[in-house]
Parts: structure tokens; C-alpha cells; sequence
């Protein structure tokens, strides 16, 4: 599956969206997985910030990212702990490394047509995964967002993760 | 800091489940600021600084003049995240009195959960922003989320199980069934029923949480001049600390070191500022939001590796009846009430003192670590013996 698939939104529809900001338009916005880096020391950082982490300059360019990507973590939230969560628990959600960044921590959700997992042991930590996205109006400006979610992915990888 | 200050007067309020409390959360620190000053002999207008933290609902001025305290001579609130912040807060208060810019500097803290909203819970409206932005609209939104994914991930890097979480959890519940101030007080659990209760976020079940709760609390760090005259012995402050690694607060799980709890620097402060080990230590207080953050905070801090922390951990070794290390000897955050951790800080007081409903016998040097959670982290050190 190619990397702009588009998926359904995983969570509630009346679940919040992120406040879409210069630094953080190209991660939300793109449809492809796409990265800050600093103009001035070459540096990748996300997520996305007003300034450099490395060198403190404050511009930048946005690269894209192969989509590739590893399970780093998972939990499965059972409590809703908000009433617009009540109806989607179980869910899961998941910190993925992408293969050509691995440095970087992505948060998203492991999405995907028949496999809604429920149990921790069908996302297992080093699972090969693939960047998706799910296509929503902005709910203040109409701009569409897309926001990178995760498929588990057949192919081979041997990338250890502990 | 060592010599200078001693803590010198606690006070607490009754601690209730969230939404329970009668009083408002000003009457609750009320309460407990002024049953603090009773409680050191001092007169009211002794005190002559007040601290906190977190985004407290009242501030300063009107907090102070509403306990009807006298001249402020000192203010201020610990900048950072959550219940960190709580022994950063007694730090605060020992370096205003050892600079001299105030003699009694009471630290509180009060909460109306059922007034102010439950900390477990969401419910925020507005589209999130900067670090939440890239957390809660993938559902990593209640603390208990973000935690879980840290704990997990410490656990799963160092091959810790379910039971070391279990074991903290019953350590918590087995002293506050000999609290009778403990929210949880009566209610024992076994590790039956920690296995057999619900998720909330795997790895942490029901019993892995932090309480939501209504109260207040309040301790006084005074000079080391005053302590000899005033009622109670002085919990000597050998030492505090606030800290982190650098590139500990980036955010979304990119910060460095991840998956540690971020306070490695404020245990090497610590020791390097008491001078003693933590072999030395002989009952300690963790900021436990959720069973796991002890681990964490447990290896971070030095008393074991994180490889070595369930064995540390494991059986009655969190006892105050012989444990190696006794842990939240009044219930903690787990079981006796969440007062944003600085009920800890009055148990630690407690143990100094000899009056925890579980004494550790012969308690000399009294540890709180408010930590990992949101960083920086916190630690103070307290010691029966004069510096």
C-alpha cells in the first residue's frame, strides 16, 4: 500500500485535532510523513518547534520520510477517561521510529480494516509498520488535515528494538 | 541545606475521594497551613513566606491574605510539571531561609478535585497545541496514557514483569491499612485482586493508579536557629534537589534517555550534597502517580540498577516492618491520598519524628523523591540528627 492511503479516522470524530501552527503545517497537512530539519545545522527534529534544538536557529525546511517505520511502543487504553472516548475503548496506541529516522518518536495509532487489535500481543514492539493517513476537514478553516497513522506491515525487517 | 533549615511544622486536612470534601480547596489550605503553624509553636505571624506549585488556583496574595497571615516577606511557586515539583518546592523554602530572606516559610498544597476537575481525566475543549498536539489527537491524552507507554517501554527494555508493579501497589495499600487518615484505610488488597482488576492502560491495571483526591497539606521550614526552642523535634533538611538530564523536556516522548524517569541528576545531587549513600537511607516517600514511575524512579535515583529493581522491589523488601528499603509509609499517592505528593512530604516529616502509623524503627535519614512524571524532578533528604 502506497504511502498517501488514506484511512478512516481512527478515534471519534468529535475527538480534538491538533491547533495547526507554521512549525507543525507540514506534519499535519503534508500526506506524506514529513520531518523538520534545520536549515542552518542539517538537524532533524520533531516534533516540529519554533527553534532548533541543536543550534537554537529558527528556520527550517521539511523533508519527507520514507513511511517505513518500527514499533517503538504500544499501550491499549481500556479507560476512556473522556466521555467522547466512551464508545472507542479499547483502543491503541503506539510510538513508532521511522526507518530512516530513528532517533525520532512518532505518536500515532496502529490502524487497519479487519484488525482493530484489542490485545497488546497483536502490536508487538519491533513490528515493521507503514505510514497512512487519515484525511479530515479542518474544523476552524476547512484546510485538509492528514494525519500520519500506522499499518502493520508484512515485510521483513531486522531492526532489533529493546 | 545542610545546617541551615529544618522542617519544623506539618499540618494536614482530612483527605477525601474527589468531589467529597465539604470545604472549598482555600478553607482545606486554611486548615492545613494553620494547623502546621500550631503544630511548630510558632505564632501566626512568624510565618513570613509561602511556596507551591503546579498551576494552583489561587495566587499568592490572595491565598496569604485569606489565611490571615501577616507581613510576606516571600513568594514563590516551583516552575514545572505536576507533582515533581513537590520536594522542589521544600527546596525552594530552604534556600529562601538559608539566604535569609525569610524565617518560617510555610509550603503547601490543597486540591479540590471535584471542584477543579479530576487530574485522570481529559475533558479539555480546545484544539491541543505545541507537544499535546502531537500526543492527544492520537489519544495519548490522560496522564495515565502517556505514563503507561513510559512504563511499558522501561519494563520492556529491562525485563520487569507485572508483579514488580503488583509489588508496589500492595506495599502502598499493606500501610495504609494502618492508616486511619488513608482514603483506602480498611480496604486490603491482595495480589489476587490486583491481578483480577480492570486496565486502565496496559501495563497498568486499576490498582497501578494514583488516587483522585480532595485535600490539603502544608509544611514549615524554618531556621536551624529557631528549631531548638520550637515544640517538635526538627526534621533536619540535609539536602534538596531539582533536576534533569539535558534534553529531558522534549517533547512527545523525544526527549533524551527516554525511557527513563529523567531524574538520574537529581540523585547524584542529592548524595553529592548530603554526603551519605543510598544505602544510607532508611525510609523513603516515592511520588508514585502510577506504580511503575516508582521503578523508574527507584534506578534513576541510585538505589539499584533498572535491571535489578524487581528483585529490589519484590516480597516485603518495601515494608516498614524489615523492608530494605520502606516505601510510602502512610499509603502514598496509591493508597492513602493524592495531595499532589506533598502528603509525602508530611509522612517523611513523620518518620523523622518517630509518629508513622508505620514507624520504621530507629528512622534516622528520611527520603522524598517527587519523580519521574513530568520533569524536573524533586528530591529532599531529612534527618533526625543536627548537621
Amino acid at each position: 500500500m502506497s504511502q498517501d492511503a488514506v484511512t478512516p479516522r481512527y478515534l471519534p470524530a468529535d475527538w480534538p485535532l491538533p491547533e495547526i501552527t507554521a512549525a507543525n503545517r507540514a506534519f499535519f497537512t503534508a500526506g506524506r510523513l514529513t520531518l523538520q530539519r534545520c536549515r542552518s545545522c542539517a538537524q532533524v527534529q520533531h516534533p516540529p518547534h519554533d527553534i532548533c534544538h541543536h543550534c537554537q536557529a529558527d528556520t527550517f525546511d521539511y523533508v519527507a520520510a520514507s513511511g517505513l517505520g518500527t514499533i517503538d511502543n504500544v499501550t491499549i487504553v481500556h479507560h476512556a477517561g473522556d466521555p467522547r472516548l466512551a464508545d472507542r475503548v479499547p483502543y491503541n496506541v503506539v510510538i513508532v521510529t521511522p526507518d530512516d529516522h530513528p532517533d525520532v518518536r512518532i505518536v500515532g495509532n496502529v490502524v487497519g480494516a479487519d484488525t482493530v487489535p484489542v490485545e497488546i500481543g497483536a502490536i508487538e514492539i519491533g513490528a515493521p509498520v507503514r505510514c497512512v493517513f487519515t484525511e479530515v476537514p479542518d474544523p476552524d478553516t476547512g484546510e485538509t488535515l492528514t494525519l500520519p497513522q500506522w499499518e502493520l506491515d508484512q515485510r521483513d525487517v531486522a531492526r532489533p528494538v529493546s | 541545606m545542610l545546617g541551615s533549615t529544618a522542617v519544623t511544622g506539618i499540618g494536614e486536612s482530612r483527605y477525601y475521594r474527589a468531589g467529597r470534601s465539604p470545604q472549598s480547596a482555600a478553607a482545606m489550605a486554611a486548615t492545613a497551613v494553620h494547623a502546621a503553624i500550631a503544630d511548630a509553636s510558632l505564632a501566626v505571624d512568624d510565618v513570613d513566606g509561602i511556596v507551591t506549585y503546579h498551576p494552583d488556583q489561587h495566587d499568592s496574595a490572595q491565598l496569604w491574605s485569606w489565611l490571615g497571615l501577616g507581613e510576606l516577606r516571600f513568594s514563590a511557586k516551583a516552575w514545572g510539571g505536576g507533582g515533581n515539583s513537590g520536594a522542589s518546592a521544600v527546596q525552594i523554602a530552604d534556600a529562601a531561609v538559608t539566604a535569609g530572606y525569610a524565617r518560617n516559610v510555610v509550603v503547601f498544597r490543597s486540591l479540590h478535585q471535584g471542584a477543579e476537575g479530576r487530574y485522570g481525566r481529559y475533558n479539555q475543549t480546545a484544539r491541543p497545541a505545541r507537544g499535546d498536539a502531537f500526543l492527544v489527537p492520537f489519544g495519548a491524552a490522560m496522564p495515565v496514557v502517556k505514563n503507561a507507554l513510559l512504563i511499558k517501554k522501561f519494563m520492556h527494555r529491562h525485563g520487569i514483569t507485572q508483579e514488580a508493579l503488583a509489588d508496589i501497589a500492595l506495599a502502598s495499600y499493606f500501610h495504609a491499612q494502618r492508616n486511619p487518615r488513608a482514603v483506602m484505610y480498611g480496604k486490603p488488597l491482595t495480589r489476587e485482586a490486583y491481578h483480577a482488576s480492570r486496565w486502565i492502560a496496559e501495563p497498568l491495571h486499576l490498582y497501578d493508579c494514583c488516587q483522585e483526591s480532595d485535600g490539603a497539606c502544608a509544611v514549615i521550614v524554618s531556621s536551624a536557629d529557631q528549631a531548638p526552642d520550637l515544640r517538635q523535634p526538627p526534621a533536619w533538611l540535609l539536602a534538596g534537589a531539582t533536576g534533569m538530564h539535558a534534553g529531558g523536556g522534549l517533547w512527545a516522548f523525544n526527549d533524551t534517555d527516554y525511557p527513563s524517569g529523567r531524574l538520574a541528576p537529581v540523585g547524584r545531587q542529592l548524595w553529592e550534597r548530603a554526603g551519605i549513600r543510598p544505602t544510607d537511607v532508611d525510609v523513603a516517600q516515592f511520588y508514585e502517580n502510577f506504580t511503575g514511575s516508582t521503578l523508574i524512579a527507584i534506578s534513576d535515583i541510585g538505589f539499584c540498577g533498572p535491571g535489578e529493581v524487581e528483585a529490589f522491589v519484590s516480597g516485603k523488601n518495601l515494608h516498614f516492618d524489615g523492608g530494605v528499603l520502606p516505601f510510602n509509609t502512610s499509603g502514598g499517592n496509591i493508597a492513602e491520598a493524592y495531595i499532589h505528593g506533598l502528603q509525602l512530604m508530611v509522612e517523611a516529616v513523620r518518620q523523622i519524628r518517630g509518629t508513622s502509623t508505620s514507624q520504621v524503627p530507629g528512622a534516622r535519614l528520611s527520603l522524598f523523591v517527587a519523580g519521574p512524571g513530568t520533569p524536573p524532578s524533586s528530591a529532599v533528604l531529612l534527618s533526625a540528627d543536627a548537621p
